[in-house]
């Protein structure tokens, strides 16, 4: 014994002794906290090096790319096209596959005319039937398929167009359309993605590493010439923020997606990185009261809440100013909405001490759930302060995204929650269609009440400017009297960039568009 | 460092006995100063752990001497009162698990069917690591004081069971037990009189050894984010939020593993004085 | 029935009632993975459909028995969220793991060899006598105390190394160090400390053995004495207790992958976890039970064979 592990003690220690010292001598080398130490310039890049390295809060899911679930990656655009764009200021559809479009006299027919130089990424030439494919796909699987509930009947036509027949005029369509990405019918099983996505996007799927790393590649045949403009893409998930930005610091990553606003002042004034929001394309933070819960069946105790909350405050602690603080969940230029109705209701404490006497609800306790995450749960402790300010008792829960789902799809959570979710940034119509929280018949705020649905119809049929202008306003007063959905914050979507990467652009759905994205060296 | 140590046969008193020793006066003194800290400093600042201000993630100022937390919270008085929770979480956890632990450690050491079975529930417990039961036990109840402080019960029940049982096979082979039992005195007698005081003894060292893993566990819980759950202060969470803002406010982190380090520190330099005399 | 033998029953029953509780723990959770998975929009179809998809429709035992299975053919099934397989996912992220815990194992030995030669130096001299409260503070502080006191001065203070992040030791070795120092070293110093400790106190022991006392008597050098007589013959108990640590280096791990934004075991651990993906967390835990379970023989059956008298006795419980 003592032998064996006397002739084992020196030469280990040997190995120890030179291994430190190559690590030392190697550490000389280059600096780890040095962002230029790694990356595409330089002699130190490896040959295999990526273009552009993407750090993003959620993982990107090839089985969430046709029917959007709760982490839709912002990357969807990357690899599939849609038929159209939103232009992110005025929410009108600007052409992308489809070029031209023509309605009918009736407003029920639509004809979309598609680009003739679109090819998938196996060289496939885009055809009218998987636009057909894709859009019968949605009105099925997709999350926003109640928006596609008056299509009647979708059809391929001669001269790569597509027609679609409604059964009732429908002023939203385009939001459905530019939602929906394109996709090709044969990779696609009973609406689940086969291993490798194949799309008409500017980049190319190549390989999707342990629900963590997405490789993508320049696609050389993309329609738009000179476009892209890197060979390789790496978008790896990480779910800290603190790992996200060191990643960006040390130049592992030179874009990062999905951190909290407020984690990315530590990059204030270092003019090595920038920090872009994308405001057309916003998460609408909100309060959701469930109204068949007391004591919010009454309408002071709702009010109570819209004056008790802080949002300035919000704004400032919990989004770093990367937000905008609105009473209502559209964007504030939405034709109809007036300024006043966005500023309707401000931070009065007194004043919702003063309803909620009135409504003989003093020190009622209340439960306010919401999902396990930084922000929402930095959230809940504002509004839950807020509240308790007011004279409210405030019992919070915070449950994990496995948790709450549940909850929020059978529709039993009670009193209070805080959430977020994004359609209502496209339009009010289609937020009050497709977004569980608010969703005209079937919301988790238990309404149920006929003149939301009266409004419902009414902006359905508003085809025309004038109209869509008078019901918006008329929507927004309703939601504002009515306090059931109690809007916090619009969240602006928000990247952390090096300098050295210049126009990422962001679609107005929150889409990270890279097409003409380059980078310096 | 929990080895079962042999047990003589009515130890003397190991308090009074360790403190006299400069190690356990130093840890002693520090223990002293941390627990003074939380339980007089909030009453001198007489401020509200929970009451949120427009400043946030503001540096040190007279009003706030170590500065603000994200939503604008005082983080001299938060770091006061995680003391206060770490503390609760201590005594509330440390003593049951001693208990329970001595108990189940005596009971098994009496019958060889159920001492078979203590010995795979404490092997059960040790394999899994102190933070993967807490993570395993958040999961079914919600996190919070309830979950941290069953964790650290069940982590820490096969230390005092196993010393426990050690001890009482130690006393049960020892000359004037056997005679006692020889002689027909009572079995419960000689428990009592003989094996009982021994184990206890034992018990007792332990406890400032658990008491320092009982406040490691609700940090390490805390700051994975299955520990105490916020508002309330706990210098675990405040560890984790804060090192995030290491670049941006040093102290939001540093003044909590100052306190948190210093208590495990003091707790460690006793149970070792202890530790020595008993051994003596 | 030999010790062996007793003791391996022992760790396999062991292992056999970690994985009954561990299906359990996770399946008695609230939340379901189905949900998760899909969202508040999913309609009730696509639930069902995709819990025959991942199987949580059938009954639990069967669930139980299917894992099983694949755990000890080493296939543990598919991630419900990523409907990867499992070994797979935790291929990608053991890298990042083993390469931490083998930096910090490897400063936990050299650590422990010199701090144990230093605190047994002959003459209790002054380096003793400083090293001790030192070796106490080491010691006694958590992973995340050490971690956040070494980011602070060597990040913040200094900004000479990253405060996280990681790199691939085979891409880029030069950064993977840096990347590694501070979570190895925080993460390797409390273990180094117990082993130094044993180290000084075997040192202690052996120097009073009579073949040391004739080694000095007949006025060999004290250095060869050390090297030759007294260290091999201490290095057994060190070993043993090295291996103990390996242990729970990898428990400390989960937190210090957290604090320096390490993407490892750990992080997959968490996240599977809030996304009740079963497969995963259920595999990533028996592993670790696995581990200690086994570190933990193997160390009982070494002391039995350095000491036979306790392989007698029975007891065997080396903590």
């Amino acid at each position: 014994m003592s032998d064996a592990a006397h002739r084992h003690a020196l030469p280990r220690r040997g190995f120890l002794g030179l291994s430190a010292g190559a690590v030392l001598l190697a550490a000389g080398c280059r600096s780890a906290t040095d962002p230029t130490a790694d990356g595409a310039k330089g002699a130190s890049a490896t040959a295999s090096a990526p273009d552009l390295q993407i750090v993003y809060g959620s993982a990107p899911d090839p089985t969430q790319l046709l029917h959007r679930g709760p982490d839709t990656p912002a990357f969807v655009n990357l690899v599939l096209d849609r038929l159209v764009d939103l232009d992110p200021q005025t929410l009108q559809p600007v052409p992308w596959l489809a070029t031209s479009w023509e309605w009918s006299a009736d407003r029920l027919k639509l004809v979309l005319k598609l680009r003739e130089d679109v090819t998938f990424h196996d060289g496939r030439a885009l055809s009218a039937d998987d636009v057909v494919f894709s859009l019968v796909g949605a009105a099925k699987t997709s999350q926003v398929k109640p928006l596609l509930e008056r299509l009647a009947d979708i059809r391929a036509s001669a001269g790569n167009e597509v027609t679609l027949t409604l059964a009732r005029p429908t002023s939203n369509l385009f939001d459905a359309l530019a939602f929906n990405p394109v996709v090709d019918a044969r990779s696609y099983v009973d609406g689940k993605a086969a291993d490798k996505v194949n799309g008409t996007g500017p980049f190319t799927w190549q390989s999707f590493k342990g629900g963590n790393q997405l490789d993508l590649a320049r696609y050389d045949r993309y329609w738009q010439s000179g476009r892209p403009r890197f060979e390789r893409i790496t978008i790896r998930s990480v779910t800290s923020s603190q790992a996200a930005l060191s990643a960006l610091q040390s130049g592992q990553a030179q874009l990062i997606g999905a951190v909290p606003g407020r984690d990315l002042k530590v990059l204030a004034g270092n003019p090595g990185f920038t920090v872009q929001s994308a405001k057309a394309s916003y998460q609408q933070a909100f309060l959701g009261v469930n109204i068949a819960t007391k004591p919010f069946d009454d309408i002071r105790v709702r009010q109570a809440l819209q004056y008790a909350v802080d949002r300035e405050r919000i704004v400032s602690q919990v989004y770093g100013g990367s937000a905008e603080a609105s009473s209502l969940p559209w964007p504030s230029n939405t034709p109809g909405v007036t300024p006043d109705q966005v500023k309707r209701y401000g931070h009065d404490p007194e004043k919702a001490r003063g309803l909620l006497k009135e409504a003989g609800a003093e020190g009622a306790r209340v439960p306010l759930t919401a999902a396990n995450s930084p922000v929402f749960a930095s959230l809940v402790e504002l509004v839950k302060f807020d509240l308790e300010q007011a004279g409210f008792g405030v019992d919070v829960q915070l449950l994990d995204n496995a948790a709450i789902q549940p909850k929020i799809q059978q529709g039993t959570l009670e009193g209070l929650f805080v959430a977020n979710h994004g359609m209502v940034s496209v339009s009010p119509l289609s937020g009050i269609t497709v977004s569980g929280p608010l969703q005209v018949g079937k919301n988790t705020s238990h309404v149920t009440d006929p003149a939301f649905a009266e409004l419902q119809s009414r902006a359905f049929a508003a085809v025309d400017e004038k109209a869509r202008a008078d019901v918006n306003h008329e929507l927004s007063e309703y939601l504002l009297a009515q306090s059931f959905h109690i809007t916090l914050a619009h969240a602006w979507e928000t990247y952390a960039l090096a300098s050295s990467v210049h126009d990422v652009a962001t679609s107005a759905l929150g889409y990270l568009r890279l097409t003409d994205t380059r980078r310096d060296g | 460092m929990t080895t079962a140590a042999p047990v003589r046969r009515r130890a003397r008193p190991v308090l009074p006995a360790a403190l006299r020793s400069g190690k356990g006066r130093t840890g002693a003194v520090l223990v002293a100063l941390v627990v003074l800290l939380g339980l007089l400093g909030p009453l001198l600042l007489s401020a509200d752990p929970y009451r949120q201000g427009p400043d946030a993630l503001a540096g040190p100022s007279w009003e706030h001497p170590l500065g603000t937390d994200e939503v604008g919270r005082d983080l001299l008085v938060r770091a006061l009162y995680g003391v206060r929770i770490e503390l609760l979480v201590c005594l509330l956890a440390v003593p049951v698990a001693a208990v329970l632990g001595t108990l189940l450690g005596l009971l098994g050491g009496l019958n060889r069917l159920l001492g078979e079975a203590v010995q795979r529930l404490f092997d059960l417990l040790l394999g899994f690591h102190g933070l993967l039961l807490g993570l395993a036990i958040a999961l079914i109840v919600r996190p919070g004081l309830g979950s941290v402080v069953a964790t650290i019960v069940l982590s820490a029940l096969p230390s005092f069971g196993r010393q426990a049982r050690a001890a009482l096979l130690a006393q049960l082979s020892r000359d004037h037990v056997v005679a006692a039992r020889v002689l027909g005195v009572p079995r419960g007698r000689t428990l009592r009189r003989y094996v009982l005081p021994n184990v206890t003894d034992a018990a007792t060292a332990l406890l400032a050894v658990g008491m320092a893993h009982a406040a490691k566990i609700e940090g390490g819980l805390s700051v994975l984010g299955f520990g105490i759950q916020p508002p309330t202060p706990s210098l675990g969470t405040m560890i984790n939020t804060g090192s995030k803002y290491l670049f941006l406010e040093p102290g939001y982190a540093l003044a909590p593993v100052v306190l948190l380090g210093l208590l495990v520190f003091g707790l460690t330099l006793l149970a070792d004085s202890f530790n020595r005399e008993k051994l003596r | 029935m030999p010790y062996w033998t007793r003791k391996a029953a022992g760790a396999l029953a062991t292992l056999w009632l970690a994985s009954v509780a561990v299906f359990l723990l996770l399946h008695l959770a609230p939340g379901d993975p189905v949900s998760a998975a899909l969202g508040a929009e999913a309609d009730q179809e696509q639930r069902e459909q995709l819990g025959r998809q991942l199987g949580v429709d059938r009954p639990l035992p069967v669930q139980y028995l299917t894992w099983l299975r694949g755990l000890l053919t080493g296939d543990p099934g598919l991630s419900f969220r990523y409907r990867e397989p499992v070994t797979k996912m935790i291929g990608q992220s053991l890298g990042s793991t083993i390469q931490l815990a083998l930096a910090a194992g490897l400063l936990m030995l050299v650590l422990g060899l010199l701090l144990g030669a230093a605190l047994a130096a002959e003459r209790r001299g002054r380096l003793a006598r400083a090293l001790d409260p030192v070796t106490t503070a080491v010691l006694a502080l958590p992973v995340y105390v050490t971690a956040v006191l070494f980011v602070f001065v060597f990040a913040v203070l200094l900004r000479v190394l990253p405060a996280g992040g990681e790199k691939d030791l085979f891409a880029a070795p030069d950064l993977a160090v840096q990347y590694l120092a501070l979570p190895a070293v925080a993460l390797a110093l409390p273990g180094s400390v117990v082993l130094a400790r044993l180290l000084a106190t075997e040192i202690r022991r052996t120097r009073q053995e009579e073949f040391v006392l004739t080694a000095i008597a007949k006025g060999a050098p004290p250095r060869r004495i050390l090297l030759r007589h007294v260290l091999p013959n201490s290095l057994a108990p060190f070993f043993v207790e090295f291996g103990l640590n390996l242990g729970e280096l990898l428990g400390g791990a989960v937190v210090a992958e957290q604090l320096f934004a390490r993407h490892g075991l750990g992080q997959l651990l968490l996240d599977a976890i809030n996304q009740r993906d079963y497969p995963v967390a259920q595999t990533l835990i028996m592993l670790a039970v696995a581990v200690a379970v086994t570190v933990q023989l193997g160390s009982e059956l070494l002391v039995g064979r350095l000491d036979p008298r306790i392989a007698r006795a029975g007891t065997g419980e080396a903590r």
